[in-house]
């Protein structure tokens, strides 16, 4: 399996996931009220998603605890709450990407919404069990945008790695 | 030679391994400082990706201002100067009554009262998760900075300091779920508790006695108990006050003076006794 490993095109991967950090902690202008913060998907699980997909030999946990970490920095949530998340994410896509590389976009779609669902249903198992903080209901919106915005996220990526990485 | 379908063993193993280490980490940020001054330094690594998210919008201001007409801008300065000949005046009285109230407080023998100093701090950041309020200003712990320190504007109280970097401080806003602010009312005194109602706009009042005399347009000013917030700041006005005959408590809201949504300036106020180290407890204190 380390045979094939190379690290050609990981700067494309790097700033995919730069961009999605970028695009996770853009404020909402101002002026805007702020339930529409709940609207925003999440870019950093759906970019690790896509390249636990595309690359799994490459790209996985180790990656998603790592954007994790960095992203729980950034954004100043509890350090290790986006590193879980995106640790459930990537490791349900890599128990299974043989088959969901076989699905539509369409229907990867909806798993990516069922998917993010879980994880954020995790998060919030984390959040009452510690009483850090609050929690709304309106937070399962992000996954049902996040499934929304997938098929775009796929193209744009997979445009990327066949482009930069093979 | 690469098999098709290939198991890569110990997945299921890593997985556990970094789930319990993502537990471990939340636990010990959550519920012990530890991690507060690696949060700092790192924290100040990660800076330029804070600033690159605030250019779209610094942008659009920028573009919004490059095209403001002559005199819109006249105008405003006209009312700017109004302004400040307007809070001259009163500074001129205050400066009187300042007097006036140390002499009297020295007859009563109790302490002079300290005039805080404050520091501008630009409004650099508004935290993307919106089960939380909280903003990022340009001001840090190479400015002296501390946990715990409260935040104005021109108007009124904003929240306070709950973390840090080198170079930015996050500032919990009253408005926040997991905030609360002990007050007084100005017209009675009377002392009352008010937390974050979730959204930028209004303020909850909790445990109130439905025979509290209170009244909608209430002035609410921070009473100085729990040490956190210094007496005397304006914070809320009440908008709401239910007595329901059949509950123990009323209903109470109240509206932030301070504007809770702009991205302007705030203060950050330095009193003569720094807050003592316990005060990073947000919720603790005041409850």
């Amino acid at each position: 399996m380390a045979v094939n490993v190379t690290s050609r095109g990981n700067w494309v991967i790097a700033i995919t996931l730069l961009l999605a950090l970028i695009l996770a902690i853009l404020p909402l202008p101002s002026g805007i009220p702020a339930e529409l913060g709940y609207l925003r998907p999440d870019w950093l699980a759906l970019v690790i998603i896509y390249w636990t997909l595309a690359l799994p030999d490459r790209i996985g946990l180790l990656t998603a605890f790592a954007t994790g970490l960095i992203a729980d920095l950034v954004l100043g949530s509890l350090f290790g709450l986006h590193a879980l998340s995106l640790v459930i994410a990537s490791s349900f896509t890599s128990a299974s990407y043989q088959q969901v590389r076989m699905l539509a976009v369409w229907q990867q779609a909806i798993l990516v919404a069922v998917m993010l669902s879980l994880v954020q249903l995790a998060v919030l198992v984390v959040i009452l069990l510690l009483s850090q903080g609050s929690f709304s209901w309106l937070s399962f919106l992000i996954p049902l945008v996040s499934g929304l915005v997938w098929p775009w996220v796929f193209l744009g990526l997979r445009w990327l790695r066949r482009r930069f990485i093979n | 030679m690469k098999a098709l379908f290939q198991k890569r063993d110990g997945s299921g193993i890593q997985t556990s391994a970094l789930i319990l280490a993502c537990f471990m980490l939340i636990s010990v940020d959550a519920y012990t400082p530890w991690l507060q001054f690696f949060r700092q330094v790192a924290g100040a690594a990660m800076e330029p990706v804070l600033v690159i998210s605030t250019l779209p919008n610094e942008a659009a201001d920028s573009f919004s201002g490059f095209f403001a007409t002559r005199s819109a801008l006249k105008d405003e300065i006209d009312q700017l100067k109004r302004e400040i000949l307007k809070m001259q005046t009163r500074t001129q009285k205050m400066a009187a009554l300042l007097d006036e109230n140390n002499r009297m407080r020295a007859l009563l023998g109790s302490a002079e009262r300290v005039q805080e100093k404050v520091l501008i701090a630009e409004i650099i950041g508004v935290d993307p998760d919106p089960n939380r309020s909280r903003i990022i200003v340009d001001k840090g712990s190479n400015d002296n900075v501390s946990i715990g320190q409260a935040v104005i504007d021109e108007r009124g109280l904003i929240g306070q300091v709950v973390a840090l970097t080198l170079g930015t401080s996050t500032i919990l806003l009253i408005s926040d779920q997991t905030q609360a602010v002990p007050v007084r009312t100005l017209r009675g005194g009377l002392q009352i508790i008010v937390e974050g109602g979730g959204k930028k706009t209004s303020l909850v009042g909790r445990h109130v006695p439905i025979t509290a005399d209170l009244q909608v347009g209430d002035s609410l000013v921070t009473s100085g108990l729990g040490q956190v917030f210094p007496s005397g700041y304006p914070v809320a006005v009440i908008s709401q006050f239910e007595p329901s005959p059949g509950n123990p408590f009323a209903t109470i809201s109240a509206e932030p003076l301070a504007q809770l949504g702009s991205r302007n300036h705030v203060l950050i106020l330095f009193s003569a006794a720094k807050p003592t180290e316990s005060s990073s407890d947000v919720k603790d204190d005041v409850n």
